[in-house]
């Protein structure tokens, strides 16, 4: 910078009108002009990616879209940072190429060049090469810190989406269940209950038919027996045991006084 | 002897029913066919104190419906005796009829009328019934008493 005003004041003193100085001059203001676009260029860049981005980083309401708006603009913002430093670079080096080439053409127009001034020319451009990516570092750091910070604000939304929608389809996952299994049990219930009285039921005729069944042979068994006792005593039995018998029976009633 | 007291004397040999049928069969053939009056049943002087009466000391026949009326009360007083029935797995002769009268005539108290009848099924022993009451003390029954322990024996 010293040297540029130096520059200038010995422009503007006058002195030293030589073809040489008031190219040097121009070349320096040139210089700075180009310097001077390519900040605004890149800022208006950076207002302009920004913007866009801005725009494209929507949240949707909806968890899939505002997972795959965030997926997205993750894509695009890295995208556009990388065209960006690309474009940026390639401004850089496409200012590097144009002032070299005016200082080569400056050199090609005179005979003599100030070695120091052309150092301090080329240190001047590389300067301005060094702090035009110095810019861009920092604004892609920056870019890349906003984006980080703007991702994972999209995150806690997305997340916040995520688990309201997870603890609403939760409860009603778990009301369904629940109703499923109170339908379950009422019907396993009302099924156990109906059960439990075909069973009583089938209790109770089984017993009936076997007390049935039983009853038949006793009778049957009765019958057998009678008549077997029958043939076997009646016929068997002498008719003076059976005499016998019917005196004991007037003793018993006597005991019993039946007969008195 | 008073004809109360001939029906009392009458009725005290009247044992059985055959008896009772004996002596309405035979009071029911003298009214139907008339004549004199004869029973197997009855002894000479029980007939005699049906059928006649002391007049002047002597011994007059009474008309018949004075007969009748005395035979009437003589059934009267036949039918009010009380049945003792028995049932006997046997028919029963007549001795042995004799013989459960004579057993009976121990213990009952007073006249009572004996009907025999048969049921077979009985096997042994006999049923009385006297005065309302029933008893059965045939073979057939405690057979049907014991049928719970006889057929848990079987069943078992």
């Amino acid at each position: 910078m010293n040297n540029q005003e130096n520059l200038l004041n010995t422009i503007q003193a006058g002195g030293g009108t030589s073809f040489w100085d008031k190219d040097q001059s121009i070349f320096i203001l040139v210089l700075i002009l180009i310097l001077i676009t390519i900040n605004l260029v890149l800022l208006l860049v950076y207002y302009f990616e920004y913007k866009r981005n801005q725009k494209l980083l929507g949240i949707s309401k909806k968890f899939a879209d505002a997972e795959r708006l965030y997926k997205r603009s993750q894509e695009s913002a890295n995208q556009l940072l990388n065209q960006t430093i690309e474009e940026s670079q390639l401004i850089i080096e496409r200012a590097y190429k144009e002032a070299n080439n005016i200082i080569q053409q400056m050199r090609k127009t005179t005979e003599k060049i100030d070695s120091k001034t052309e150092a301090e020319m080329t240190k001047l451009v590389a300067d301005g090469k060094v702090n035009l990516q110095k810019q861009i570092d920092s604004f892609s750091q920056e870019f890349k810190a906003g984006l980080t910070q703007l991702g994972q604000s999209q995150t806690d939304e997305v997340k916040k989406i995520q688990v309201q929608i997870y603890r609403e389809t939760l409860t009603s996952l778990q009301e369904m269940i629940a109703n499923l299994k109170n339908q379950s049990m009422a019907v396993q219930a009302e099924a156990g209950a109906q059960a439990q009285e075909e069973l009583k039921k089938m209790q109770a005729e089984v017993i009936e038919y076997k007390n049935k069944e039983l009853g038949k042979i006793n009778n049957n068994l009765y019958d057998i027996l009678i008549k077997s006792a029958k043939i076997v005593l009646g016929e068997g039995l002498d008719i003076n045991v059976k005499k016998e018998t019917v005196l004991k029976a007037i003793e018993n009633a006597k005991r019993d006084g039946l007969i008195s | 002897m008073k004809t109360i007291d001939t029906v009392s004397t009458i009725v005290e040999r009247v044992h059985s029913t055959e008896d009772l049928e004996k002596i309405e069969t035979e009071i029911s053939v003298w009214i139907n066919d008339g004549g004199s009056f004869h029973s197997t049943m009855l002894s000479p002087d029980q007939v005699e104190q049906l059928t006649t009466t002391i007049d002047n000391n002597q011994r007059v026949n009474l008309s018949r419906p004075e007969v009748v009326l005395n035979l009437n009360k003589l059934r009267q007083a036949l039918h009010q005796l009380p049945v003792l029935e028995l049932v006997c797995p046997f028919v029963p002769d007549p001795t042995f009829k004799q013989e459960v009268i004579r057993q009976l005539q121990k213990s009952v108290t007073g006249n009572f009328v004996a009907k025999f009848s048969t049921k077979t099924e009985l096997i042994a022993g006999m049923q009385l019934i006297f005065k309302g009451k029933f008893k059965d003390y045939s073979l057939l029954k405690q057979l049907e008493d014991r049928k719970a322990e006889i057929f848990g024996e079987v069943l078992r």
